[in-house]
């Protein structure tokens, strides 16, 4: 069947869900422009920052957080917003919309010293006359515009994410897309909060206050900024499992759009944020990674797996993981699994007898030709000698 | 391939691979027990320092071992990573922690009890540094200026430098391990004051009279056992070769023969060899860059007669077939009538096995406990078991050392 990428997300058209967020990639409109023509649908531009003096970067900034085998399992940052004149900033998103009109051009706000109404409304008002098609509202930056009480200092709190949305939503007929954080009580509460302050959308989640590392010599961690470091944002694949999570609990609560961010990688992460509620996807940590190319890799994958499965739009099957996201104590346990090893892809490793007598019930030993047998009555079905075998030889089996 | 120039970071690359298998079979593949699985950890998150501890103390040679050790017939043969890809290039990591990392070895407070140990070989300082290591002072007697034996001896300088025999050498616990160099000692001695100065005597005196016997030799035919012929390259005894080279045999000492005479400047150099490349003893690695280096490979050939002639030699061969032995793996040959064929050689090197050249002990050793009868002499390596690889030498010195151990408790 024939499917399409295109979407109107949120009443704003894009030829495809993807975006690039609202961070490093897209640091000025020049380097949006190449996005677009690489085959991105839309982008959220870097956070607007009032005044300027409170967007004065350190160096570095920027930090590859890899895991103790040393692949990269994600990213921090303590950027902050543009350090751009606002001006210029609208001078821009006017340009870019005139090239590129059938992309999504949202702007991010905002980092101002403190929450002070007259800027945003200010602000909101100048990019409505810029001509940007949506205004996301930076409620969940998790460390520097934290600090001077914007960012996720209102994403904790309901009353403070009515009061911005609302100030924001009297001075534009636009879409309006607060985008919350995924480390506060109450996630649904915050959602509805936006929604009924007027939010057209959410967008979820932002980085994960962190630290990446320490240096074990100097003492000093990652990054050092002349021999001191801050708290600093965490993204990229480590956070995806915390993304879809959140994503799935906001697509629960409202009904209104969900715009899905944390650790996309391939076309496959990108099913998996639509099935949990998203029909939008913004990207940062992956084009940090590899670049703006990663994006036909995510619409070839995408379309393939649309055309597989029957689906025409993405609104066919956002949200379809949802109804199958319960309540833990109303999972069954009437269902009772063993480990059941496929002698013919056991590399004989013995990997599961391992960690099922170390972590499990020491239900499985090595035969005498190197190969996996389970005691299906001691085996409790937890899934860990499955989830490690090196050979995916494992399959869980009714009992 | 042994690799060359490799960083940690593609050391710990390849450490990464390993499966953590519950039972580690490396490890069993490993003569002289090394904790392999161990030290490929330690080596997976760079602490190079413990990776050389765990080989080091398992084996006191072990950075000659990750040099030479043929562990695609050893460790590597069980590695689980070669039933779905390649094994892990275990040598390669050892190599690498055991030159790019310190080891001094912990010793207990002396015990009071002395061994002698005669031979500086690889079984011979294997049984030193076990015995150190439970206390024992030893004194080592090697006749030759040099320790190591064979290695440092006669394998060719392009198979392993110096400085990894010499740090290896320098990491024997000195102030327990006392080697006496150019200290020859005979049956006599071993019967007489070893056995009665010393707790114990270890015999690893290795194998130095090259074996050439069953082939009619016309004197002054220029004939050399292997070994002599190896030491005396490697020391410059000998200087250079040239002409025709034809090296007898099939073992990696023959193959060292032939590479090391095109290395000194053969013309050609020819191995001769009496079965099939399949039944060939030499470890693949060491045969294929012999093949590389342009070694001439003759199969199914066994030397009838060594004819003189001028300055050099006229070696007769015979051809063989193959023929099935019931009960045995490896395939027999007989000579095929009339197929003989003659070539002309500057030099003929014979590299069919060795023997000791003078029979130090009476009696034989017993395989458990290595002790000779019930003396208080024990023998191991080469000498007992005529021939084998470093790493073997090494374990024969250990287990030695434990029966040592246990006899004098």
């Amino acid at each position: 069947m024939a499917s399409t990428l295109q979407v109107n997300f949120a009443g704003v058209s894009m030829p495809n869900p993807f975006m690039l967020s609202s961070a490093p990639p897209t640091t000025n409109v020049e380097m949006v422009a190449r996005c677009f023509e690489a085959g991105w649908g839309g982008a959220v531009l870097k956070t607007l920052a009032y005044t300027l003096s409170q967007a004065q970067n350190v160096n570095p900034r920027i930090t590859a957080v890899r895991s103790a085998d040393d692949q990269i399992i994600g990213f921090t940052n303590f950027e902050l917003g543009s350090p751009k004149h606002i001006e210029k900033w609208a001078q821009d998103t006017r340009w870019l919309k005139e090239r590129f009109p059938e992309h999504g051009v949202w702007v991010s706000l905002l980092h101002t010293e403190g929450l002070v109404e007259s800027q945003w409304r200010e602000v909101t008002r100048m990019f409505d006359q810029a001509g940007a098609d949506g205004f996301e509202l930076n409620f969940s930056c998790s460390h520097g515009m934290a600090e001077s009480g914007g960012g996720a200092t209102v994403g904790g709190n309901e009353e403070a994410i009515k009061m911005v949305t609302t100030w924001v939503r009297e001075e534009t007929r636009k879409p309006v897309m607060p985008k919350l954080p995924a480390i506060v009580q109450d996630i649904p509460g915050k959602a509805r909060a936006a929604q009924s302050a007027g939010a057209n959308a959410i967008a979820s989640i932002n980085t994960l206050n962190s630290l990446p590392g320490v240096d074990i010599h100097t003492f000093v961690p990652y990054p050092s900024v002349d021999g001191g470091s801050a708290f600093q944002g965490l993204s990229g694949a480590a956070v995806k499992p915390v993304a879809l999570r959140t994503v799935a609990q906001i697509a629960g609560a409202v009904d209104i759009p969900v715009s899905g961010i944390g650790g996309i990688y391939n076309w496959r992460d990108a099913v998996e944020f639509i099935l949990c509620g998203a029909s939008s996807l913004q990207v940062c940590s992956a084009v940090m990674h590899h670049g703006y190319r990663i994006i036909n890799d995510l619409t070839a994958g995408l379309l393939n797996y649309m055309e597989e499965m029957g689906f025409a739009t993405i609104s066919d099957f956002c949200g379809k993981a949802l109804p199958n996201i319960h309540r833990h104590n109303d999972l069954s346990r009437a269902y009772k699994l063993y480990s059941s090893p496929d002698p013919d892809k056991c590399v004989g490793c013995g990997r599961c007898a391992a960690v099922c007598a170390d972590s499990a019930y020491s239900a499985i030993h090595l035969d005498e030709d190197r190969r996996a047998i389970v005691d299906k009555e001691k085996c409790d079905g937890c899934g860990l000698c499955r989830g490690i075998c090196p050979a995916h030889a494992i399959s869980m089996q009714r009992k | 391939m042994s690799a060359i120039n490799q960083t940690l970071k593609d050391i710990q690359a390849e450490a990464r691979r390993c499966l953590y298998c519950v039972d580690a079979p490396c490890q069993k593949g490993c003569p002289a027990s090394v904790d392999v699985a161990q030290f490929i950890r330690h080596l997976r998150y760079a602490d190079v320092k413990s990776a050389k501890r765990v080989i080091k103390q398992a084996n006191p040679l072990g950075g000659i071992c990750g040099t030479l050790c043929p562990s695609e017939e050893l460790c590597q043969k069980n590695c689980t990573m070669g039933r779905c890809g390649a094994p892990i290039h275990i040598r390669d990591l050892q190599k690498y922690a055991c030159a790019n990392a310190s080891y001094s070895p912990a010793l207990p407070q002396p015990n009071g009890k002395r061994v002698a140990v005669v031979g500086a070989g690889p079984a011979g300082l294997g049984c030193a540094a076990a015995l150190a290591a439970l206390g024992y002072q030893v004194e080592v007697f090697e006749k030759d200026g040099c320790a190591a034996g064979v290695v440092a001896r006669e394998i060719p300088g392009y198979r392993i430098s110096a400085a990894v025999v010499e740090n290896d050498l320098a990491e024997l616990p000195g102030d327990r391990v006392h080697i006496h160099y150019n200290s020859p000692v005979t049956a006599e001695d071993i019967a007489g004051k070893l056995s009665k100065e010393y707790d114990a005597v270890f015999v690893g005196a290795g194998l130095s009279a090259d074996r050439m016997s069953g082939v009619d030799i016309a004197p002054g035919a220029p004939v050399a056992g292997c070994s002599r012929f190896l030491a005396e390259l490697k020391s410059g005894a000998v200087k250079s070769v040239s002409g025709t080279v034809v090296v007898i045999g099939g073992g990696d000492s023959a193959i060292d023969a032939v590479c090391s005479s095109l290395a000194c400047g053969a013309d050609k150099a020819v191995l001769a060899y009496r079965r099939s490349r399949e039944e060939m003893p030499a470890c693949d690695e060491e045969f294929l860059s012999a093949a590389d280096k342009g070694v001439e490979l003759m199969y199914m050939v066994s030397p009838a007669s060594i004819m003189a002639e001028g300055d050099g030699a006229a070696v007769t061969f015979v051809r063989n077939r193959l023929v099935e032995r019931p009960g045995e793996s490896r395939k027999g040959f007989e000579p095929v009538p009339g197929s003989e064929f003659t070539i002309r050689a500057s030099q003929v090197v014979f590299a069919i096995g060795k023997t000791a050249d003078t029979a130090l002990l009476a009696g034989k050793a017993d395989p458990n406990t290595l002790r000779v009868g019930d003396t208080n002499c024990f023998a191991g390596g080469d000498y007992l078991s005529g021939g084998a690889t470093v790493v073997r030498a090494v374990a024969d010195g250990k287990k030695a050392a434990a029966g040592i151990h246990a006899y004098l408790s």
